[in-house]
């Protein structure tokens, strides 16, 4: 076998295997009481639903918003929705993804208190198909480390829905099919959102190289 | 710049889901086919990895309790001490009822429930307790007569019963030594008079008399 092939197989055997950093969410049942106990105010509740959540919540307003204090705040503010009326979650939909949608929109006023609201615009229509293959043989000289921090940098340059699809089909480890009920969307569309944030990002990191470090949205 | 190639752009649509383990064994066959062939993919899957190991990393070393201890300030802050009044109002609200009327509710809900109580007579109880429990009327001698009748010597006790019966009149004293009855009106503003008369007419009874402020011989008489 190929040995960059079987570096990629043992990758995905030992993801599959240890399930680290995967959150599963906790039973509705086990929820639901915890959620009960918040409203009578106690705090072991609100502690263990906090420790569960707070790591992939935190991952997930991360990838909406570079501003470190703000993601912290946007964080607790999702939290104290929660804690402040715990009665609103009707398991209609996951808890977690309730949470991420009040995520959401916290981010969204975060961006119009900063006058930050326009968000970039995605060509997310544009078929797969009608885009040529791109050369990526540039970014191959890149140190890891150098490369991470270039993604941190042009990740600001993303549709909030292509981060948001970045964060579900590598944080979450979700399939493109979920992913797509999610962003209520067909599946093509989520695989080409994720192929237009590689371009963009891989655009932006070109252009950050060829202008000595000055950063720079396509 | 390459052509569009869609068995590449198939390739990339998919590389996410590869690296992430998701996919199905037909399009994962198909990555690793299309990689092993195509040397040049390799640098877009190692981009691919790089943002997912970004993605992966973006919390670093963050503890899961980190900022724990500010939320739970606030949470302590928001539920502080509700009183019971404020509890009693909060729960009213939610039924849309003034505390007032809920109080005035719940006191008729007890009152209610005392009197609809099941009666349990404790054992042993004396005969009397049991008969103020059932409800039982005794008549007795109190009972003022309104009419003394002499019943004929053929009359018996069930014709008697169902004449006084039909003439709304009660026996409350007697027979006496010679025989006589002393009845009661059910109705107090019955025509004494006309029963007096309608009883006369009758084969059983002999005499009748409305009772004037006459005092009823002792049982023992």
């Amino acid at each position: 076998m190929d040995l960059e092939l079987w570096v990629s197989a043992t990758y995905i055997a030992g993801l599959k295997s240890k399930k680290i950093r995967l959150m599963q969410e906790l039973p509705v049942d086990t929820l639901r009481a915890l959620l009960n106990q918040i409203a009578d105010g106690n705090d072991k509740a609100v502690r263990q639903i906090y420790v569960h959540y707070q790591p992939a919540l935190y991952g997930f307003i991360r990838h909406l918003v570079s501003d470190e204090s703000a993601v912290e705040e946007i964080l607790q503010d999702t939290f104290m929705v929660l804690f402040r009326k715990p009665e609103s979650w009707h398991a209609q939909s996951k808890f977690f993804t309730w949470l991420c949608g009040i995520a959401k929109n916290k981010v969204v006023d975060w961006r119009r208190s900063q006058s930050k609201h326009n968000d970039v615009v995605e060509d997310a229509d544009q078929v797969l198909e009608t885009i040529p293959a791109t050369g990526w043989d540039m970014l191959a000289t890149l140190e890891a480390k150098e490369m991470s921090a270039f993604i941190a940098k042009c990740i600001n340059c993303l549709p909030q829905l292509s981060r948001e699809a970045i964060y579900r089909a590598n944080f979450l480890d979700e399939r493109v099919e979920d992913i797509a009920i999610l962003q209520k969307c067909p599946v093509n569309t989520v695989k080409t959102r994720l192929f237009h944030a590689r371009i963009k990002l891989k655009e932006c990191i070109e252009k950050i190289l060829g202008s000595g470090g000055k950063h720079a949205c396509a | 710049m390459p052509a569009p190639n869609s068995d590449h752009s198939r390739y990339s649509a998919l590389m996410p889901f590869y690296l992430n383990g998701t996919l199905s064994e037909e399009d994962q066959a198909f990555v690793e086919a299309y990689f092993s062939q195509n040397p040049s993919a390799r640098d877009e899957l190692n981009f691919s990895r790089a943002i997912r190991e970004y993605s992966k990393n973006i919390s670093g070393e963050r503890p899961a309790d980190a900022g724990l201890e500010t939320v739970l300030l606030k949470y302590r802050a928001l539920k502080k001490a509700p009183s019971r009044l404020s509890k009693l109002r909060e729960w009213c609200s939610e039924w849309g009822l003034s505390p007032a009327f809920a109080v005035a509710a719940a006191i008729a809900a007890i009152q209610a429930a005392f009197l609809m109580r099941p009666v349990v007579v404790p054992v042993g109880s004396s005969a009397e307790d049991l008969s103020a429990y059932r409800g039982i009327h005794v008549p007795t001698t109190a009972l003022t007569a309104d009419l003394k009748v002499s019943p004929s010597p053929n009359a018996t006790y069930a014709d008697l019963a169902t004449l006084f019966s039909l003439n709304h009149c009660q026996v409350v004293h007697g027979p006496d030594a010679e025989g006589a009855l002393w009845l009661k009106a059910t109705d107090p503003r019955a025509d004494l008079e006309g029963i007096a008369i309608a009883l006369k007419k009758s084969s059983e009874i002999d005499s009748a008399a409305v009772v004037k402020e006459e005092k009823l011989p002792k049982n023992n008489e």
